[in-house]
């Protein structure tokens, strides 16, 4: 890989490139300091204008708004105590009460720094890990597929923010959407009651448009309790003197690690990562009592892990073809439009591609700290523009890139159709990542399932004989167990027997 | 609406679905003669059913214990119709006419039902940014907009 990497910076040093890095850079960290957009509607909205880009400039433009709007959240999360995204919901606890006593400008220097090094850690964890995750899956037959998407989809469904069996429902759900239309293997039409747009099933496009964006939009509609401009503190950009940085190095260090972990289960997210590193650094901090009151590495414990998580997600992503969450889940569908499948072949077949990708995401780091840095004013007066006024153009960008995909304005209703299912799953509380992750891998796994089916003679039992898919057979059964709550009565019984 | 009773709803309503679904493969076109000693087209399809009947129970009998706070109630769905109600309106606008002469209509109706104050400034923006969007993605990078069928 290291061959390619010459021709990578060479294929980065070009003039759309190096455009689209920046402005994706830029549009990803307001994106995500606006409070009710965020990553997955940051990436939602790009898609339209990634159509008619070569693929360099495409991911370049899609992984700078990926890594630049987890960094964006923060900025609001400090300086108007509202978490822009999901991922920055812990750096409210001490951003926003160093901005209330008038450190505003060095809470944000300590937030864009924290995550330039976050960002940075889990793309070195990604260099490392996913080829050899790629490696090893070459083996994968596909039992081995079968049982490791049925583990994938199975975890997703379990940290689906505590409600796992909605979680497990959404899964379903979207696996069942992705058996609409031709069969792969024997070409049968299903499922489509004689409708001709239903005969040539769904795409993930305006599926995801529809459950990210329309639903996003009538969710706000839904919740939004007044249109009120929320009061900025002070912005601007200030470092710490290194002496201030010195002692938290193995904060960062850690909450990295956290991050990057956490980052590479599928389904878990940035928002299980900045909660459990802010409570390992609160807990190993020699004065705890002054989380909470502006101490400055609970900030870094919380944006060091939640872009440490953006490598790390893209390991299932780019080594397996699983993505592990929405962020993840809208990069896929936006590179499978530019015929690049990430999988197990991706590493093999395409490895330019692969080492180019790594480059983008290294100066996407780069362009986010010092367009972070620079930029710090200007994005904290456009904390001003309100929700009312930002989701009209998230519509108008969602119809746009739902029409352009195919031409065909069935699609735009099929947006608005599955926007109005979306919302009212959210309203009881059905997670959306799921089902859209449900509709990707539907195809891979039905595929797999009978494949390993016809090789075993139609004995489901015969795919427990390889070891694999014996071990993520037994992860899951585990996992299922606990949705039936039998883990927690095994433990009680345990506790009980203690005491 | 508790959220009890919205759980057993939606379990009823989504087991519903899936014993209709379910009944559905049975029907004669999926009958056909399996090649090479493949499994049923309908084979994946009746599995997945079965696990979302079953889970819709779950959520069903979950529903009937749980009595935690209300939920549906909590929304303002006024705003949600007539926000669904623009969109709505937006999306045959755009079949009808294209993009250029609907979304600007659009983004106002939909800013409107969302409750933005300001109507000059939403004037404004529903004018220039469809505009601006046109310019940039059709003009320069040649992606397609809805024409409309009418015109």
């Amino acid at each position: 890989m290291i061959e390619f990497i010459p021709s990578a910076f060479a294929a980065t040093f070009s003039v759309s490139v190096l455009l689209a890095l920046a402005v994706g850079t830029f549009a990803g960290i307001i994106i995500g300091a606006l409070p009710g957009l965020g990553t997955v509607l940051g990436l939602v909205m790009a898609l339209p204008f990634t159509y008619v880009m070569d693929p360099a400039t495409a991911i370049a433009l899609l992984l700078s708004i990926y890594v630049s709007s987890i960094y964006g959240g923060s900025i609001s999360a400090i300086l108007i105590n509202v978490p822009g995204t999901p991922q920055s919901a812990a750096s409210v606890f001490d951003g926003y009460p160093m901005a209330q006593r008038g450190d505003g400008a060095l809470a944000l220097g300590y937030a864009t720094v924290g995550s330039f090094i976050g960002g940075i850690f889990s793309l070195i964890v990604l260099v490392l890990i996913a080829p050899q995750l790629a490696k090893f899956a070459l083996q994968f037959g596909p039992i081995e597929t079968f049982a490791l998407i049925v583990f994938a989809l199975t975890t997703i469904a379990w940290v689906s923010s505590g409600e796992m069996l909605k979680g497990l429902l959404s899964a379903t759900i979207g696996l069942f959407l992705a058996l609409i239309g031709p069969d792969a293997m024997t070409g049968q039409i299903r499922f489509n009651f004689d409708s001709l747009f239903l005969s040539a099933g769904l795409t993930v496009i305006p599926l995801l448009i529809g459950f990210f964006a329309v639903s996003e939009i009538l969710y706000q509609a839904a919740v939004l309790k007044d249109v009120k401009l929320p009061a900025v503190t002070s912005g601007g950009f200030k470092l710490a003197p290194w002496s201030e940085w010195k002692p938290r190095i193995m904060v960062i260090l850690r909450s990295c690690g956290i991050g990057s972990f956490i980052g590479v289960l599928p389904g878990t997210g940035a928002t299980a990562a900045v909660f459990v590193s802010y409570a390992d650094a609160k807990r190993r901090s020699p004065n705890p009592e002054d989380f909470g009151k502006g101490e400055p590495s609970g900030l870094l414990a919380s944006e060091a892990s939640n872009n440490a998580v953006s490598g790390g997600a893209m390991v299932p992503m780019m080594a397996l073809g699983i993505p592990g969450d929405g962020g993840t889940v809208v990069l896929m569908g936006a590179l499978t439009i530019h015929n690049v499948i990430p999988g197990v072949r991706l590493f093999s077949q395409q490895p330019d591609l692969v080492t180019l990708i790594f480059v983008l995401l290294f100066l996407s780091n780069i362009l986010m700290l010092f367009i972070g840095g620079f930029g710090a004013n200007i994005f904290s007066r456009m904390l001003r523009i309100p929700t009312t006024l930002l989701m009209p153009l998230v519509f108008m960008m969602s119809v746009v890139g739902a029409y352009a995909i195919r031409s065909n304005p069935v699609d735009l209703f099929v947006v608005v159709i599955f926007g109005v299912i979306g919302f009212l799953l959210r309203l009881n509380r059905f997670p959306p990542a799921p089902i859209i992750i449900g509709f990707v891998l539907g195809a891979p796994l039905e595929m797999s399932l009978r494949q390993g089916l016809i090789l075993t003679d139609m004995n489901f039992l015969a795919f427990f004989a390889s070891p694999i898919a014996l071990i993520l057979f037994c992860i899951t059964g585990l996992i299922i167990l606990n949705l039936f709550g039998l883990g927690n009565a095994i433990s009680k019984r345990f506790r009980k027997k203690e005491t | 609406m508790q959220q009890k009773n919205a759980d057993m709803l939606y379990g009823a309503v989504l087991a519903g679905m899936a014993c209709a679904m379910f009944a559905h493969t049975f029907s004669p076109i999926y009958q056909n003669e399996f090649l090479f000693g493949d499994v049923s087209t309908v084979f994946f399809p009746r599995v997945l059913l079965g696990i979302i009947f079953v889970l819709s129970l779950m959520l069903v009998i979950k529903g009937k214990l749980n009595t935690s706070d209300a939920v549906l109630t909590q929304i303002n769905v006024k705003r949600v119709l007539l926000t669904g109600g623009a969109t709505l309106i937006t999306v045959i606008g755009v079949w009808y006419l294209g993009y250029l002469v609907m979304m600007p209509v659009g983004v106002f109706l939909i800013g409107i039902a969302l409750g933005y104050p300001n109507l000059v400034i939403l004037g404004v923006t529903s004018l220039v940014s469809p505009l601006v969007v046109w310019v940039v993605l059709a003009k320069f990078a040649q992606v397609s907009f809805a024409p409309g069928t009418l015109l």
